[in-house]
């Protein structure tokens, strides 16, 4: 049974003038000890899901899905207490910037001690059960490869460097031994000695501690690298879907290989100082999203078939959703 | 690709459409901009409008109540005062003192603190801080204080009250200014003007100069209203404008005397500097927001 | 192969006394040497805190070295300290474009008052030229005349990259330096970018100075790259010989890093 199961989310805004559809029938799994890489540009949604999936929706939103559940548990139908206990406990979220998310007012340790649910820690009286604390935060820097915990845990937020302040933020979500972990673009503006050292040790938590993982980003050398499988979104629309060396190998829509074709390593013949291969146009905005499939305007392969909405189809366990996908030749 | 461009001319409104457009949007905004307008009407053509001479003493029409009253007469449209002169006419002439100096007030001292707040702000080091922290000091003595101790030593009188509140408005024009000029020197695409060749005066005049006017206008309404404030109370502790210069402070203060049988007297110069602040206020508050929106849609 | 750039010597220096009531500089630079030629493409990579951005900006004439000159084709190349000197040299012939454009576009005036402003302020041009020759600049960068109208609110972030390259361009400039251009954008919009700059670089024969951390669109832009650590350039040379055979310890743990990220390249670290 997959951890997180969403099928056909819809997810309206309405602004008072007009009622704009800003996710449309988005697809997403993620099962127990698998990495799934989200991928999309700005504007495609993503930190709306993340938020779809807190629950901590304004009230002009409004959010239909065929199925939303977590763990076998619908999370539509579930009280907010109840929703917000499953956040607390089962899933931990890290965020860009991890600076910019931490009190910048509170020494680490006690932000990190502060974010230990009680269930987790021994002993009866408030003595034990501060030292207690104490030691499972001292194990958890641990965990996540900070070596001298004296030094870090003592400091301030802006005093530290940004991948150790990005490990703390990890840290601060696996407290609670949560089953899986969403990370918002973890690895944003990073160089790339920072980004492997980053991305390595979420590899490692994911085989040691079968942790799911859905990892949004827009980098693809990122996401190539450690994700199984990967969800392409675009303005709003699921658009490819499926395992990540079958994705690389062959992506069947034209989004998915612009996206490929923006990263130049991946490419092994591009001649150096070439134009690279791109999509021409710029990404619609909210109030002016197209009718159908919404990279219609901007596609090279689009024909009038294209203002109505694919339907999804399925290559063994690769799904994708296009009238006129790469494996097929231009009508 | 031609050079004719079919759609060069149609409608590129300029900013200050943008403005206008923006602000007509709000309808408070605009009643509270047609009452300002009356006063400005007030203050420019008052002598064409007044149907007496606001020194007039007519002993035969004492204290006559306002027209809507049931012994009122449309001869005096507001009733008479104490000594006989038309309330009317006496209001209009007061508006206009009040308004207009006030309006004075307020663009002397916004030319002379934003300038010194621009230098202060473009220069940097210790003699910029100490400036700085003076000025800030004496914003922390309410304006009307700074006016009468001015006042007290330069005497009193209408032109002596226009120099002290002048004097008293200064400093947050500086303060502001400063603070925002400092905040922009600071960003990117004034060090690209910079690496352009840009002096300093250019800097101001081409690159802050647009982005500091939304400031300038919520700082200068406010000084408005609060200059318009300050000179009625000056003039209503008979400090600034003296009698028989109709001002609406001092109006209300002469009106004073006769406060229990004609109450008129003091309600309408009363509700005549409210309406003032008000539309000053609302105008301002207008013009903020529909700035915002030209530049943050 | 003209060359374009000559930078000798060029140093900012540490002082470690307080001054008073001036903060302490913190860090030391070079000495730095460099030759650009004409259409050439440098990346300077690094990791952080190594100087690389303060590199750019002695570079471009916004911070003044402590010794050291910068030789933009036969003639001197003032930085912005020296304002007479500047009045009757060439300023135009070396600029640059900020990592965050939305910072670097006033958002107060129009795109027209924002690139009339260089030719203004460098040029004897009558407002009819001015306004032709931006809106040719316009349509080079693949914006539209008609964008003179518009404020920064009203361009997507694609447009404002544009934006603040045809500002670059404008004055015909031999040389441009980019402070992370693309750390900002998303991958179509990157592209698109890389496309353009590469293009502007072929009909102006401009030479592209640039700092990134995105090893891949370095490689395949990059005629040359100069690797710098601590306020020093530990290593340069041809794009291919740094990624291929890098010597210098910082530069192997740059592109092996960077390997790791590839999975089909053999250079993988075991975990």
């Amino acid at each position: 049974m997959p951890l997180l199961d969403i099928k056909n989310l819809t997810l309206e805004i309405n602004t008072g003038t007009q009622v704009i559809k800003a996710l449309d029938k988005i697809n997403l799994t993620v099962n127990s000890g698998e990495i799934r890489a989200l991928v999309g540009e700005s504007g495609s949604g993503k930190s709306l899901i993340v938020q779809a999936i807190s629950g901590a929706t304004p009230p002009n939103w409004s959010i239909t899905a065929d199925r939303m559940s977590w763990n076998g548990n619908n999370l539509l139908s579930m009280s907010e207490q109840k929703r917000r206990q499953i956040l607390r406990k089962d899933i931990g979220v890290v965020f860009q910037h991890a600076i910019a998310s931490l009190d910048p007012s509170v020494t680490l340790g006690e932000q990190l001690e502060e974010s230990l649910p009680d269930q987790l820690i021994e002993g009866s009286w408030f003595w034990q059960r501060a030292q207690s604390r104490r030691k499972v935060v001292i194990n958890t820097v641990h965990k996540v490869g900070i070596k001298d915990h004296e030094q870090y845990l003592r400091a301030y937020p802006h005093q530290i460097p940004t991948d150790i302040g990005q490990k703390l933020m990890l840290a601060m979500a696996l407290i609670s031994q949560p089953k899986m972990l969403i990370a918002d673009d973890p690895t944003r503006g990073m160089e790339t000695t920072t980004k492997v050292q980053v991305l390595k040790l979420l590899s490692r938590l994911n085989q040691t501690r079968s942790l799911g993982i859905l990892f949004v980003s827009h980098d693809l050398l990122a996401i190539a690298s450690m994700s199984h499988s990967m969800t392409v979104l675009y303005c709003g629309q699921t658009v490819e879907s499926g395992k990540m060396k079958h994705i690389r190998k062959r992506p069947l829509h034209p989004y998915t290989k612009a996206l490929m074709d923006s990263a130049p390593s991946f490419s092994k013949d591009l001649p150096p100082k070439s134009q690279l291969p791109t999509l021409a146009g710029t990404i619609p905005t909210l109030q002016h999203l197209p009718i159908g499939c919404r990279l219609g305007p901007r596609c090279p392969r689009a024909q009038r078939a294209c203002v109505n909405v694919p339907a999804v189809r399925k290559i063994h366990d690769h799904s994708y959703s296009c009238h006129f996908p790469l494996h097929r030749d231009k009508v | 690709m031609s050079r004719f461009s079919l759609y060069d001319d149609e409608a590129h409104p300029s900013p200050w459409q943008h403005t206008w457009r923006a602000f007509k949007s709000s309808h408070i905004a605009l009643v509270g901009l047609a009452v300002l307008l009356l006063f400005v009407f007030f203050a420019f053509f008052a002598p064409l409008v007044a149907p007496y001479n606001p020194t007039y003493q007519n002993t035969e029409a004492l204290l006559i109540p306002p027209s809507w009253a049931p012994n009122g007469s449309i001869a005096h449209l507001f009733g008479t005062d104490a000594l006989g002169r038309d309330l009317f006419s006496r209001i209009l002439y007061g508006c206009r003192v009040t308004f207009g100096t006030s309006l004075l007030v307020v663009i002397i001292a916004m030319l002379v603190g934003v300038t010194i707040g621009t230098i202060a702000g473009m220069l940097s080091g210790v003699r910029s801080s100490v400036v700085n922290h003076l000025l800030d000091a004496l914003m922390a003595i309410p304006t009307l204080l700074i006016a009468i101790i001015i006042v007290g030593i330069l005497g009193s009188g209408l032109v002596n009250s226009m120099w002290a509140i002048t004097l008293a408005l200064i400093p947050q024009f500086v303060h502001h200014t400063r603070s925002f000029v400092r905040g922009e020197m600071k960003k990117d695409y004034i060090q690209s003007s910079t690496l352009d060749g840009a002096s300093n005066l250019q800097l101001f005049y081409y690159s802050i100069l647009p982005n500091m006017i939304e400031m300038l206008v919520v700082q200068g309404t406010l000084a408005l209203s609060i200059a318009v404030i300050d000179i009625s109370a000056l003039g209503f502790l008979n400090l600034g404008a003296q009698a028989p210069l109709p001002e609406l402070g001092a109006i209300l203060a002469t009106g004073l005397d006769a406060g229990y049988l004609a109450p008129w007297n003091i309600a309408i110069p009363g509700v005549s500097i409210f309406l003032m602040v008000l539309s000053i206020t609302i105008v301002g508050d207008g013009l903020r927001s529909a700035l915002r929106k030209r530049v943050n849609r | 192969m003209t060359k374009v750039l000559n930078v000798s010597g060029l140093t900012f220096r540490h002082s470690s006394k307080k001054r008073w009531l001036k903060k302490p500089e913190v860090f030391a630079l070079g000495p730095i040497d460099m030759q650009v030629t004409k259409g050439e493409t440098i990346a300077i990579i690094g990791q952080n805190r190594s100087g690389k951005s303060l590199l750019a900006k002695m570079l471009a004439g916004a911070v003044e070295p402590d010794e050291g000159h910068i030789q933009l084709q036969e003639e001197r190349y003032w930085s912005v300290k020296h304002r007479v000197a500047r009045k009757k040299a060439d300023i135009t012939g070396i600029r640059m474009i900020f990592q965050h454009n939305s910072e670097s576009i006033n958002p107060g005036i129009t795109v027209g008052q924002i690139l009339d402003e260089p030719l203004r302020l460098n040029s004897s041009m009558a407002e009819e030229e001015r306004k032709a020759l931006i809106g040719d600049t316009l349509v080079k960068v693949g914006l539209l005349r008609e964008h003179i109208y518009f404020y920064r609110h009203m361009l997507s972030d694609g447009q404002q990259q544009r934006v603040s390259l045809a500002k670059a361009i404008l004055p015909d400039p031999k040389v441009l330096i980019a402070d992370e251009p693309f750390a900002a954008l998303d991958p179509t919009i990157r592209s698109q970018t890389v496309n353009l700059i590469l293009q502007l670089q072929k009909e102006m024969g401009l030479a592209f100075i640039f700092i990134s951390h995105n090893l891949g669109i370095v490689r395949h832009i990059a005629d040359r790259v100069i690797v710098m650590d601590k306020g020093q350039i530990i290593e340069s040379g041809k794009t291919e010989t740094i990624f291929r055979w890098p010597q210098h310890e910082m530069t192997k743990k740059l592109v092996m890093s960077y390997q790791s990220l590839i999975p089909q390249q053999t250079m993988r670290e075991p975990d």
